[in-house]
């Protein structure tokens, strides 16, 4: 058996097996477990840090005050991070509190934000995401249990245009599946920025994001895991952030994500192993696998399709480029393709893939009460991705391996 | 501790679900190559009866022509059966070889029908026999293979194609090695002679006759 058909098969059932166990693990969690619905008791302060956001920061303001919650148990915090433009004039329109300074990166404004925040729990908000009004209620409901010290909500993309929007869109819907099914496990390593809860308390105690961190959300995530503290997931809570759209923008953001996470995972590697329980047992392992060897598999398919792309060149070629009725559809044509198809573990295998991934994407839909069609998003994502995937992890693990500095979005030189 | 036991339970569970589904894809898979050998199998059979009827046609002067062209489209789908099962199950495996044989058999035969044909009917087909080999001279094999088949598709009423395994140790391929004197592959043999042919120009221009 050649290497890439083997690697293939092993990476088959590592898929099998992580989603027998995700199902489990979630039929378990709504069998046993009270799912708490809306909560307003605790006062909550929304940090939002904004850098050059003039575009769209009044709109993830309004958004922020729209929020359906006591008005005594609310506040907004804007931090201008030492923007150029004119978003800090934005904001000061607004009814909330405003801060400027001077640029520190994101983690230094959100630990500005903190230390002027009143309330017992803290939102980070990125100032490029809008949240539905009962989002922030329905997250506050898990913070009655003692040992959460973060809830996560469901996140969407905002009026997603373009190819890598309509594809970022199913990424993120499958997302909303896959963090609470990590929620039932307490296994979530990521709270995402765009939108999460934290109690004050435990930035208290274990201190604030790390301002040096290209990805401080995940290394907050990890640093509660390595607290042996829980991490909850309110998928009903929806917010959308607006992905960027432009093939460049999307990079730079994939890379300082991905760059982040092999640099957190590696300075988190004691969360492997048995002390943390199916997070360190299952979860990264199963992901890290799961990583290397769809890179190194789509490499190779990348590889080997430009080598037969090559030979069929020759083939068309010596044909002088007409193809001479050779599509031309009869019973035997079709048999054979099915048979060919079907004779083949890999291709029954991405069938059964692409299904199990059309049922993350049903649960997450009906979660968030989405009702517009997906089907062509779906279809571009299963086109797309694996390729985009592989793409942005092999310059993350160049940028990784060899250090290259890794900007936050475009504008940082 | 029964938290516990529930994740022990889960991850047994979750490797047991995951071992069944990947036993039942490859017996799936596996199933559709024994129905594809099948199909193989059935294929002979078929081509076989069709040589019957065409013998018997031309002994009755009836001269048949669709039964000469269903035989050839069947021969068609049965060659690409066997090379399908030779990339899943092996060239050289009993079963694999023993059909390419009958194969190899039947378009003989058939070639011989269609010289019959030729002589009774009025009919002008020209014959080609095509050697190519899995091994040494794949990659030109495969680029020959092409342009036949792209030529057949467009001219059907024009070409007889027969392909034979160069390696194959077989009564009827060893005859033709040696009638023809062809010591590599590929080889395309119009009219007797042995030709290397690399676009379909070629092709072309040897079958009408301008080579």
């Amino acid at each position: 058996m050649e290497l890439h058909i083997l690697l293939i098969y092993i990476l088959a059932y590592v898929g099998l097996f992580t989603t027998s166990f995700y199902a489990l693990s979630m039929a378990s969690y709504y069998r046993k477990k009270d799912n708490p619905s809306e909560a307003e008791d605790k006062s909550v302060s929304i940090v939002i840090p904004a850098h050059n956001e003039e575009k769209d920061i009044a709109k993830t303001i309004k958004s922020a005050m729209g929020i359906n919650y006591p008005k005594g148990k609310l506040e907004v915090i804007v931090v201008d991070d030492g923007s150029t433009d004119s978003t800090y004039a934005i904001a000061k329109s607004f009814p909330i509190a405003v801060f400027t300074k001077k640029r520190g990166g994101k983690g230094a404004a959100l630990n500005y934000g903190i230390g002027q925040a009143k309330n017992e729990i803290i939102i980070t908000m990125d100032a490029d995401t809008i949240a539905e009004p009962d989002a922030v209620r329905k997250m506050m409901a898990h913070f009655h249990n003692d040992t959460v010290v973060s809830v996560t909500p469901s996140i969407g993309v905002y009026q997603p245009k373009g190819l890598l929007g309509r594809v970022q869109q199913i990424e993120y819907y499958l997302g909303v599946f896959m963090r609470k099914t990590f929620a039932t496990v307490n296994a979530i390593y990521v709270t995402p920025g765009a939108f999460a809860a934290y109690r004050k308390s435990f930035f208290e105690k274990h201190g604030l994001f790390e301002e040096n961190n290209i990805t401080e959300d995940l290394e907050i995530a990890l640093r509660i895991q390595s607290k042996k503290l829980a991490i909850e997931n309110a998928p009903k809570a929806v917010v959308y952030t607006m992905a960027p759209e432009k093939f460049g923008d999307v990079l730079i953001q994939r890379k300082r994500w991905y760059v982040g996470l092999i640099k957190n995972m590696w300075n988190y590697r004691h969360l492997y192993g048995f002390e943390y329980g199916t997070l360190g047992k299952v979860i990264l392992p199963t992901a890290t696998i799961s990583v290397l060897l769809a890179v190194a598999i789509m490499s190779y398919a990348v590889i080997r399709s430009l080598a037969e792309l090559q030979k069929d060149i020759v083939l068309l070629q010596s044909i002088n480029f007409a193809f001479y009725d050779a599509f031309e559809i009869s019973v035997y044509s079709l048999q054979s393709i099915f048979l060919h198809v079907f004779s083949e573990p890999a291709f029954i295998f991405s069938f059964l893939f692409i299904f199990i991934i059309g049922i993350y994407l049903h649960f997450s839909r009906r979660q968030m009460l989405y009702k517009e069609g997906v089907i062509i998003n779906f279809a571009l994502f299963i086109l797309l991705f694996s390729l985009l995937f592989v793409f942005w992890w092999i310059l993350s693990f160049f940028s990784a391996i060899f250090s290259k500095n890794v900007k936050w979005r475009n504008e940082d030189a | 501790m029964l938290k516990e036991m529930d994740y022990t339970a889960r991850v047994i569970l979750s490797f047991f679900i995951a071992t069944v589904i990947f036993i039942v894809i490859f017996s799936l898979a596996s199933s559709a190559v024994h129905y594809n050998l099948d199909l193989t199998t059935k294929g002979n059979a078929h081509i076989t009866r069709y040589i019957a009827e065409i013998g018997a046609s031309l002994e009755n002067f009836s001269c048949e022509e669709d039964l000469l062209y269903e035989a050839s489209s069947k021969l068609d789908e049965v060659g690409g059966n066997i090379g399908f099962l030779e990339t899943k199950i092996g060239k050289n495996d009993p079963r694999v070889l023993a059909q390419k044989k009958l194969y190899s058999e039947l378009e003989f035969r058939h070639s011989q029908m269609v010289d019959n044909f030729n002589a009774g009917c009025g009919t002008n087909f020209t014959k080609i026999f095509f050697l190519y080999s899995n091994t040494d001279g794949k990659d030109e094999s495969e680029i020959t293979g092409y342009i036949l088949s792209a030529y057949k598709r467009v001219h059907p009423a024009e070409v007889m194609v027969y392909s034979f395994d160069y390696n194959l140790e077989s009564d009827i391929i060893n005859p033709i090695k040696s009638e023809y004197n062809i010591t590599n592959v590929p080889a395309v043999i119009i009219r007797g002679r042995n030709f290397r042919i690399s676009n379909i120009n070629d092709l072309g221009g040897i079958v009408q006759g301008d080579s």
